[in-house]
């Protein structure tokens, strides 16, 4: 053991960890979560990102279900990403009055696969009569398909192209006439739009123009148009079944489920070492009183109980927390670390205090509790992912407040999406791999501790 | 200051602890100590001499109240500290100090040395921070452990035995107590090391004219520095004498047992048996009527099945035993 | 009496520990004779405890290196596999009575059963003959029929290392090693075990090996002394010399250091404290804290210095070193 240093100065168990390889593992891993958590608190702010979160429309312009970029890569496809032709289109004027302009987007796609959805969204201002939109389709081969002809019926909306069932058969018609046969697959209008002419599924690759033209009543009306074309990979963490990135409630997760899981391990441990300390030394009937108390808790159905408390009363998870606490006040720590306060009792340097007058309170705080400490800290440590675990568990049996982005959140939503039945593995390896991550980094930790604290662990 | 004033009176101690209290059965006691009488003058010393299990850590720490007393008196300074209740007993804690037998468990590993010596202070409401950190400064001045800002800032673990009992005995002098117990202070320390911490013990009795009850199953060690021997045997005292009187001019049958059971360092030990008393002290449970040391004593008469009366012999030499008890 | 019957050379030990090799035991080199003390005195942590378990060959788990012969009448041991040495000469030859083995007798088992362990593990005897053999043992150290039925927690401290005595005879050793055999007992019990000791040694002219911190009770036995310091084995000599004319500055000091009850001397601790085994100071070990430190001993190691017959001591008070 280091002389000079103490096990009692933060400093001292620092260096003492440093000496242990998965030690400085478990410090790394740590260091990885503390810049995930600063850099998330500072770069998102919590409430924004809630009520971002809870906003169905605030992800529109986001790919549903997408997997993360880096997931992509070992496809071995270049997977499309999101295309927003807002600034890539140029302006035309065709004529003044009626006015008419058309808007054109020119984009190269190089990629591998389909995109999943081809959205437009308008906004337009207008006197009388909203405007009527004629929009066409360039293929690299020049061929211009006309796809439909739509009268806007708000001042903002969205065309949804993939759910025109009428753009569907005007490209069946220019592949048949293409092919000279119906095509031998299902079209639909990403498809066909992308498809090229070989008969097979391949994509036809490079320069696409998209030609709105639009037909304005007043000529002081006004149009925008941002047409997207949606890809299949996004972000570094993907996004769900509601196109939320996923990287948003990842990153608060960490700093949610962290400090979750650390308040309910201070918490508890706390409560279990002070109950100990004041049963195993004042003795009698508070001894009997405390220990009995442990014994019905003991045995209390824990989990079933703590789903029925969150099942009634939908609680958030800081409520959660505290309800967590109240029913873990009198566990099993309360016995094991009574018994090392029974152990401490008899030293001679409580009996030094007695005699030099030293009160009860006093005894308890100041001398049995530091000295019980550091016995009890590496289970703190192992048991703050056994609380993380806890939230997760209670998030994926759905009874937790589902508003908060947690890890255990976005099982549970991968869960009910059937993430992994249709094969979105991202979706619940990613809050996985954290929630592993978590508990391995505390494991490891909490070990190395637990060495440099119990010399009976020390290598010689 | 008057050299003759009583400091410490015992009367009649008993200490008993209660055993095996079960609903219905009669409770069993140890008789730890049974029955102990003597005065102590102010600045003088006592050693008390016994084997383990004789009761003389118990009596020691009944006198500085850390165990209630069963029944008889403790008059300290003229107040009967027998039932203080426990604002009077803090009042006590002051003036009464206790050195334990090991170092290394009496002091809390998570403090430093500074913050060690500072919580009797901090207890007992004493100084402004700047007064008390001159305190214990001049506390570990007074034990020898210089440069004091060095010491202060230590934990216990950094010291070795000898300095930890130096910290032991500086926090039990801090609030300059009118009594110290020293229980086996330097038994589970190195030889090299007790005979220096003996001289320290001795030197600041005498600067703080302290009185010191030392409590040793060591008599090789009491000659340095107690005006009294007390010998204590299964929870009596069965003779208290001068310190040069007892060793010259032991009386009692176990004393004289005691004295030549001690090894001196000389080669001729080992060609000879020690004149010993075959056994071990008594089950305190259920110690033998009358004198505790007959089933032992190759003295023993009939008449050692009743109690002897401590009897003074000679001036300041008292006796438990029947052989003086004509 | 004057035939050798164990005879270390050069025995060397160390441990490995997180802050370095610890060097144990350094070229420890002595002999034993039949019916002979030896006692081995020094402070805690001079590796007086190393060499009574590496005689034994019962190293710790973080051992280094060990170095060095061991002849057991005349036949070297260190080099013997560990299974021949456990057949052939661990108790059977060699026993040991542990540091607080009173304490560690096993609380579920009647004495009579632990002594005879030894034999039925060691010898393979059957029950039945080691249960008789144990018990005369057991009265031989004074320990009656009627407690040798009795389980450990029964018995008082004395008792218990009467017990302890026994299962370090049972197996009819030529050497005993006691380590600190009296340490935790209070002054007449131990007086009684050195009694005991002393009757047990003639009975059965054993030899032992008496390791000890305490200068007095080492007396009670030792026919020889060998003082340890750091390490190494600084000063051996018959108990005589030893105690009138010690010639090395730790044994002077140690000697001065003692209480005593019948001589009132003035007594004068050796001020510091013992040198850390993982980096000793160089050349002479002691002379940080000699009062008789001379220049050379903190340049040149001293050779053991033949002082007087049987008499050597590493140490340059006395010698002509220029």
């Amino acid at each position: 053991m280091n002389e000079e240093l103490s096990i009692y100065s933060l400093k001292g168990i620092f260096k003492e960890i440093l000496r242990y390889k998965i030690g400085v593992f478990s410090l790394i891993i740590f260091a990885f979560f503390i810049v995930l958590i600063i850099y998330t608190i500072i770069a998102i702010p919590y409430d924004k990102t809630i009520s971002l979160w809870n906003d169905s429309q605030a992800w529109l312009k986001y790919p549903r279900n997408a997997i993360p970029v880096w997931w992509g890569f070992f496809t071995g496809k270049n997977l499309p990403k999101n295309i927003n032709l807002s600034n890539k289109g140029s302006l035309n004027l065709i004529s003044q009055n009626p006015k008419k302009i058309e808007l054109i987007y020119s984009f190269n796609y190089n990629y591998d696969d389909f995109p999943t959805e081809f959205n437009i969204f308008f906004k337009s201002q207008y006197k009388n009569e909203p405007p009527i939109l004629r929009i066409f389709w360039e293929k690299p081969n020049k061929d211009k398909i006309f796809l439909l002809e739509h009268q806007l019926r708000s001042e903002e909306s969205t065309l949804y192209l993939g759910n025109e069932t009428s753009i569907e058969d005007k490209l069946i018609e220019y592949l048949k006439s293409k092919l000279e046969y119906y095509p031998p697959y299902s079209v639909t209008v990403v498809r066909g739009l992308f498809v090229d002419t070989s008969g097979n599924l391949n994509i036809e690759k490079g320069e696409y123009k998209l030609h709105i033209e639009v037909e304005l009543k007043d000529k002081d009306d006004t149009i925008t148009a941002e047409p997207i074309i949606y890809g299949k990979v996004h972000g570094i963490a993907g996004t769900d079944h509601l196109r939320r990135p996923l990287e948003l409630a990842l990153l608060w997760g960490t700093p949610i489920d962290l400090s979750f899981g650390l308040g309910a391990a201070i918490s508890i441990t706390l409560l279990h070492l002070i109950l100990a300390t004041i049963s195993g030394w004042f003795g009698g009937k508070v001894d009997s009183l405390i220990q009995r108390l442990t014994e019905i808790y003991m045995v209390l159905p824990f989990l079933p109980l703590m789903i029925m408390i969150s099942l009634f009363y939908k609680l958030t998870i800081w409520k959660l927390l505290f309800v967590l606490i109240f029913l873990s006040l009198f566990g099993s720590g309360v016995k094991t670390q009574r018994a090392l306060v029974l152990q401490v009792k008899t030293l001679p340097y409580i009996e030094a205090a007695k005699a030099y007058g030293a009160s009860n309170w006093r005894i308890v705080f100041l001398y049995i509790i530091p000295k019980i400490l550091p016995p009890v800290i590496p289970n703190l440590i192992i048991s703050i992912p056994a609380y993380v675990f806890l939230e997760a568990i209670l998030s994926i049996f759905g009874v937790l407040d589902p508003t908060q982005p947690t890890w255990g959140r976005i099982i549970e939503d991968a869960f009910q999406n059937g993430a992994l039945y249709k094969g979105y593995y991202y979706w619940v390896l990613e809050p996985s791999f954290l929630l592993i991550l978590t508990a391995v980094s505390f494991a490891l930790l909490g070990f190395v501790i637990d060495r440099i604290v119990n010399p009976r662990l020390k290598e010689i | 200051m008057n050299n003759n004033e009583v400091l410490l009176k015992i009367e009649n101690l008993r200490v008993w602890f209660e055993i095996r209290k079960r609903m219905l059965s009669q409770p069993l006691y140890v008789r730890a100590v049974d029955g102990i009488n003597f005065e102590l003058k102010k600045g003088e010393s006592i050693s008390l001499v016994g084997e383990s299990g004789s009761g003389k850590t118990t009596l020691g720490k009944t006198i500085i109240r850390l165990y209630e007393p069963t029944s008889g008196k403790i008059y300290f300074d003229g107040i009967d500290i027998t039932n203080l209740n426990s604002k009077d007993l803090k009042w006590y804690r002051k003036e009464t100090g206790l050195i334990q037998q090991d170092p290394f468990g009496a002091l809390p590993s998570h403090f430093t040395v500074y913050r060690i010596l500072e919580e009797p202070l901090l207890i007992h409401k004493i100084g402004t921070v700047e007064e008390r950190r001159k305190r214990i400064f001049k506390a570990l001045e007074d034990v020898k452990l210089t440069p004091v800002e060095d010491f202060s800032s230590k934990y216990p673990h950094m010291l070795s035995g000898g300095q930890m009992q130096r910290v032991v005995i500086a926090r039990s002098l801090i609030m300059r107590p009118k009594l110290i117990i020293a229980d086996e202070p330097v038994s589970m320390l190195d030889a090299s090391v007790r005979i220096e911490i003996l001289d320290l013990l001795k030197e600041l009795q005498d600067k703080f004219h302290m009185s010191l009850i030392y409590i040793t199953h060591d008599l090789a060690t009491v000659r340095m520095f107690s005006n009294w021997i007390f010998i204590m045997y299964a929870g009596n005292l069965v003779e208290r004498a001068l310190t040069n009187e007892l060793l010259n001019n032991p009386l009692h049958p176990y004393t004289k047992a005691l004295l030549s059971a001690i090894p001196d360092p000389d080669p001729e030990n080992r060609k000879k048996l020690r004149e010993v008393p075959p056994g071990e002290p008594p089950n305190l449970i259920n110690p033998p009527p009358g004198c505790r040391f007959a089933p032992r004593c190759q003295y023993a008469m009939e008449i050692c099945n009743t109690e002897p009366q401590e009897i003074e012999v000679q001036s300041k030499h008292w006796v438990k035993c029947w052989l003086f008890n004509k | 009496m004057n035939e050798v019957i164990l005879k270390l050379k050069n025995f060397s030990l160390s441990y490995k520990t997180r802050k370095g090799i610890l060097e144990a035991v350094k070229n420890a080199d002595f002999e034993l004779k039949k019916g002979e003390t030896l006692a081995i005195v020094g402070e805690s942590g001079c590796g007086k405890s190393s060499l009574a378990r590496g005689i034994m060959r019962l190293f710790p788990r973080n051992l280094e290196k060990v170095s060095g012969e061991i002849y057991l009448n005349g036949e070297e041991i260190l080099s013997l596999d560990e299974e021949s040495y456990r057949k052939n000469i661990r108790w059977s030859k060699i026993s040991m009575v542990f540091q607080g083995a009173m304490n560690s007798l096993n609380p579920v088992l009647k004495v009579v059963y632990q002594v005879a362990e030894p034999l039925m593990v060691h010898m393979k005897i059957d029950k039945e003959t080691a249960f008789k053999k144990a018990k005369e043992i057991l009265s031989l150290v004074g320990i009656s029929e009627s407690f040798s039925e009795r389980y450990p927690f029964e018995l008082s401290g004395g008792m218990k290392q009467r017990v302890v005595i026994a299962m370090a005879l049972i197996t009819n050793p030529q050497i005993v090693i006691l380590d600190e055999p009296t340490s935790a007992l209070d002054i007449i019990t131990q007086a009684n075990i050195m009694n005991l000791l002393k009757l047990l040694k003639k009975e059965f002219n054993l030899s032992y090996i008496f390791i000890t911190h305490d200068i007095a009770t080492a007396s009670e036995l030792a026919d020889r002394v060998a003082v340890m310091y750091a390490g190494e084995i600084v000063e051996i000599s018959p108990a005589e010399s030893f105690y009138y004319k010690p010639a090395h500055g730790y044994t002077m000091m140690l000697l001065n250091s003692v209480p005593t009850l019948k001589i009132d001397k003035k007594l004068r601790s050796i001020p510091g404290t013992p040198p850390s085994l993982i980096s000793p100071p160089k050349a002479c070990r002691f002379h940080p804290r000699c009062q008789f430190v001379m220049d050379i001993c903190k340049i040149k190691e001293p050779p053991m210095f033949k002082k007087d017959e049987e008499h050597f001591a590493k140490c340059y008070i006395g010698e002509s070193h220029e």
